[in-house]
């Protein structure tokens, strides 16, 4: 024996056949220890008692269960190092004892073997979409993980929110579909071979739609009229926190999706591309009263979950529970998790799912200084990654313009998706709102001292129509869903363009690809964070199902054989956001002041309509065009070129009379919506002149986007 | 499933045939056997057409010898990995690390 060996990694017990002794407390969860040995380690207030349960993989009963001797246990943590444990083969969970008193909040039951929350790897569903074997008492299984991944020199990219274009997608339906030709379909792998696509597309930022791991087969069903079988597909259910997905591993039935989500994360770093992740705190897979025992539940049902006086579930979510995520424990668990992803997977930012949820306290009230979300804000470890809430629950609280920020925490602009849709297809009283929302929203941030980068601006997102259904579809088809159409939001603010759904009519089909354009321009024009949804840039189609959850199928996935009409749209989408990139007076971080302050000669942003200099404000116009002064760039980045963006969306053709251009300079058309492909759009530097300096026409719902520059 | 470690030696290289599978069982086993070999210096040839899986763990140990033979100023190459097994240290992010040739000849002339 070395001099330096610690006689703490000898056991000084025996049981079930195995050496143990007493373990760390801290970290919570399943440690490998150097040597080999492992450090369990679980929280519970109310447990009276607990076992560790070991299986060999895959196999339904346990090899080995020990109990925590009395003085394994401090304070509420029961911690055991068990030794020679094979660490590839074993499984574990846990058997807790204690009050079966649902009135009182507790469902302790030693019948069941439960996950633990830390669970860093999760088996039972890691070969996607096989059915489960239900008569297996231990359905999702702890694993345990190497977290000594090689990152060389990669590290999280801390790119300026403002200059984030993101992308939100499917890791499944980015390439299931046979057109994807991929090596590895639906995988974390099968993504990563497309990162060249989404270099070409030009986004910086990849929001992936839930990658804890969750069961596909919770709630699952058949669909009674196709036969259809509908899954928990999307993800949004929790079944642990700190396991990614092991179905969407290519790797996953080996136990490396670890390994395989840490590549993917550090090619995507590689290619400049920052990887953001959807997390689900607000509830989790375990349900309401009649839901399965996963793991909270048995662990402490109290401490995990809102309940009301009476023990019953509080449901804030819409889901069945509700995370009780102010309790302290629970917020440690989450902080715990959020710098885990950040620190082991190097994750550069998070979307809260819900995030409003987070700011109730334990009984379901609002909060006005919500200590999980202001320490979430001040985390050290978390000091860089992006925070961006979806501030609103299904519980009432709507908080967009006043989810408490501690400046750091962005949001889903849901008012600027409203608003967007509404101006688009043409709805009278917009064109005031239109002019908050192109220039960051500051009328919901500049009071309170946020910026236009906290607005994360998206007309689409996973929830409701696609871009294209947006302009083909007046009423949402959701019967494929098994729910009779009762289910996805109604207020959809979408216009069909004449006729519901698909249709050859060439006139209505060239009217809504112009739609969709307008909807890109005006998405990559305004000031604030874009979001793309996965697919929108090919016209993608759910076929007018706006809340396509359950559908492991062609109406979730990408379908890569593209016709002309889609190729068109996305040359037109990679065309603005190139000259998104290109220019930075559209994409300051603070807010436009509607004044020169450096001199120009023209404030930052000036408003116009079919005069120059004299928008028309009044409730019945549905123009809007503004100009951006290039000298007005935020401090730091480089003098820009003017630009000029004019919005028709009266269906008849209206004349524009043009600002003058700064001296020097000429106007440049970069796009017009209204010209037929590929005169629409022009990559940056190649803008051709416009031949008449002070008018010109625009078409019914059209869009012109000019630059000024030297002829 | 079982590790058969075959050793020959040739002028300039140490050939180490590796059969069967390696998994976190197998793997200190496999490393009493095979560190030496890496730390030796020179140039390690592991011959993998034989291996029919490599688990985490035996992903950890080719590593491990990598390191081992890099820090001794020598050269571990992989030679002869079947497409599975390629695919698999492809996704995981292990194959970047290591020089491989498809077949044995080519590690020796590599």
């Amino acid at each position: 024996m070395s001099m330096d060996e610690r006689i703490d990694l000898h056991p000084t017990h025996k049981a079930a056949g195995y050496s143990i002794r007493a373990g760390q407390t801290l970290p919570f969860g399943a440690t490998v220890l150097p040597g080999g040995a492992v450090n369990f380690s679980i929280f519970s207030r109310h447990a009276t008692d607990g076992t560790l349960v070991l299986f060999r993989r895959g196999e339904p009963v346990a090899f080995a269960e020990i109990p925590f001797p009395r003085e394994f246990r401090i304070g509420n943590v029961y911690a055991m190092i068990v030794f020679g444990l094979d660490r590839e083969e074993t499984e574990y969970g846990y058997r807790m004892d204690g009050p079966n008193a649902p009135e009182q909040g507790h469902r302790f039951n030693r019948a069941h073997v439960l996950l633990d929350p830390y669970a860093k790897s999760i088996g039972g569903r890691d070969v996607w979409r096989k059915p489960p074997d239900w008569s297996d008492p231990f359905q999702h299984r702890g694993r345990l993980v190497f977290d000594d991944f090689d990152w060389g020199d990669d590290h999280p990219l801390e790119l300026p929110l403002e200059d984030l274009v993101i992308y939100e997608l499917h890791v499944r339906s980015f390439t299931s579909h046979s057109s994807s030709g991929v090596r590895a379909p639906g995988t974390f792998a099968g993504l990563v071979e497309k990162i060249p696509y989404l270099k070409e597309l030009g986004v910086n930022c990849v929001e992936l739609m839930p990658v804890f791991e969750f069961d596909e087969f919770e709630n699952s069903r058949v669909q009674p009229e196709t036969g259809e079988l509908l899954l928990n597909y999307w993800g949004y259910s929790t079944v642990g926190f700190f396991a990614p997905k092991a179905g969407y591993a290519r790797t996953g039935a080996f136990g490396m999706e670890a390994d395989e989500f840490k590549t993917l994360v550090r090619e995507f770093h590689r290619n400049g591309i920052e990887v953001m992740l959807d997390v689900v705190f607000n509830h989790t897979a375990e349900g309401n009263e009649r839901g399965p025992s996963i793991s909270f539940r048995g662990i402490d049902n109290q401490t995990y979950y809102m309940l009301s006086p009476g023990g019953h579930y509080l449901n804030f979510s819409g889901c069945g529970n509700t995370v009780n995520c102010n309790n302290p424990v629970v917020r440690g668990m989450v902080l715990d998790c959020l710098r885990y992803w950040a620190a082991d997977y190097h994750i550069d930012g998070f979307r809260f799912d819900l995030a409003s949820i987070l700011g109730r306290d334990p009984w379901g009230a609002p909060m006005s200084n919500p200590p999980l979300i202001e320490q979430l804000a001040f985390d050290p470890v978390l000091a860089r990654c992006k925070l961006v809430a979806e501030a609103w629950d299904p519980g009432g609280l709507y908080q967009v313009g006043s989810f408490p920020a501690y400046g750091r925490w962005a949001e889903w602009n849901g008012k600027y998706r409203d608003a967007a849709r509404k101006f688009l297809k043409g709805d009278l009283g917009l064109v005031g709102e239109m002019a908050q929302r192109v220039q960051g929203s500051p009328d919901l941030y500049a009071s309170a001292g946020r910026g236009a980068a906290v607005s994360v601006n998206f007309i689409t997102a996973h929830d409701g129509f696609t871009l294209r259904d947006l302009f083909s579809y007046d009423r949402k088809h959701n019967l494929a869903n098994g729910e009779n159409n009762n289910d996805g939001a109604n207020d959809n603010e979408s216009w069909n363009c004449g006729w519901e759904g698909e249709t050859d009519d060439p006139g209505i089909n060239a009217l809504r690809r112009r739609m969709i354009k307008n909807a890109l321009a005006l998405l990559f024009v305004s000031r604030g964070t874009p979001m793309l949804l996965m697919g929108d840039e090919l016209g993608r189609t759910q076929l007018g199902n706006n809340n396509t959850y359950c559908h492991d199928n062609p109406l979730n996935w990408v379908d890569w054989t593209l016709d002309d009409s889609q190729e068109e749209i996305l040359r037109f989408a990679r065309r603005c956001i190139a000259f998104r990139r290109a220019h930075p007076i559209l994409r300051g971080r603070a807010h436009l002041r509607n004044a020169d302050y450096v001199g120009s000669g023209l404030p930052d942003i000036s408003w116009h309509g079919t005069q120059a200099w004299r928008a028309d404000w009044s409730g019945v116009s549905r123009v809007l065009a503004f100009m951006l002064c290039g000298r007005h760039t935020d401090n730091g980045t480089p003098e820009d070129n003017t630009l000029y963006a004019a919005f028709n969306m009266h269906w008849e053709w209206l004349g524009f009379e043009l600002p003058t251009p700064p001296a020097g300079s000429r106007w440049h058309v970069f796009a017009n919506t209204a010209a037929p492909s590929p005169a629409d759009c022009w990559p940056p530097g190649s803008e051709p002149l416009l031949a008449d300096q002070r008018h010109i026409g625009l078409d019914g719902r059209s869009v012109l986007i000019l630059i000024a520059k030297a002829p | 499933m079982k590790l058969e470690i075959e050793v020959t030696r040739q002028t300039g290289a140490v050939i180490a045939a590796l059969k069967g599978s390696i998994n976190a069982a197998n793997a200190e086993e496999a490393a009493a056997s095979l560190l030496p070999l890496a730390q030796a210096g020179g140039r390690l040839v592991l011959d993998a057409s034989r291996l029919e899986f490599i688990s985490s763990a035996g992903l950890r140990l080719l590593l491990r010898l990598q390191r081992a033979a890099a820090d001794a100023g020598g050269r571990l190459v992989l030679a002869g990995l079947s497409p599975e097994v390629s695919e698999v240290m492809l996704v995981t992010g292990f194959l970047q690390h290591f020089v491989h040739a498809e077949t044995l000849a080519e590690a020796l002339a590599e």
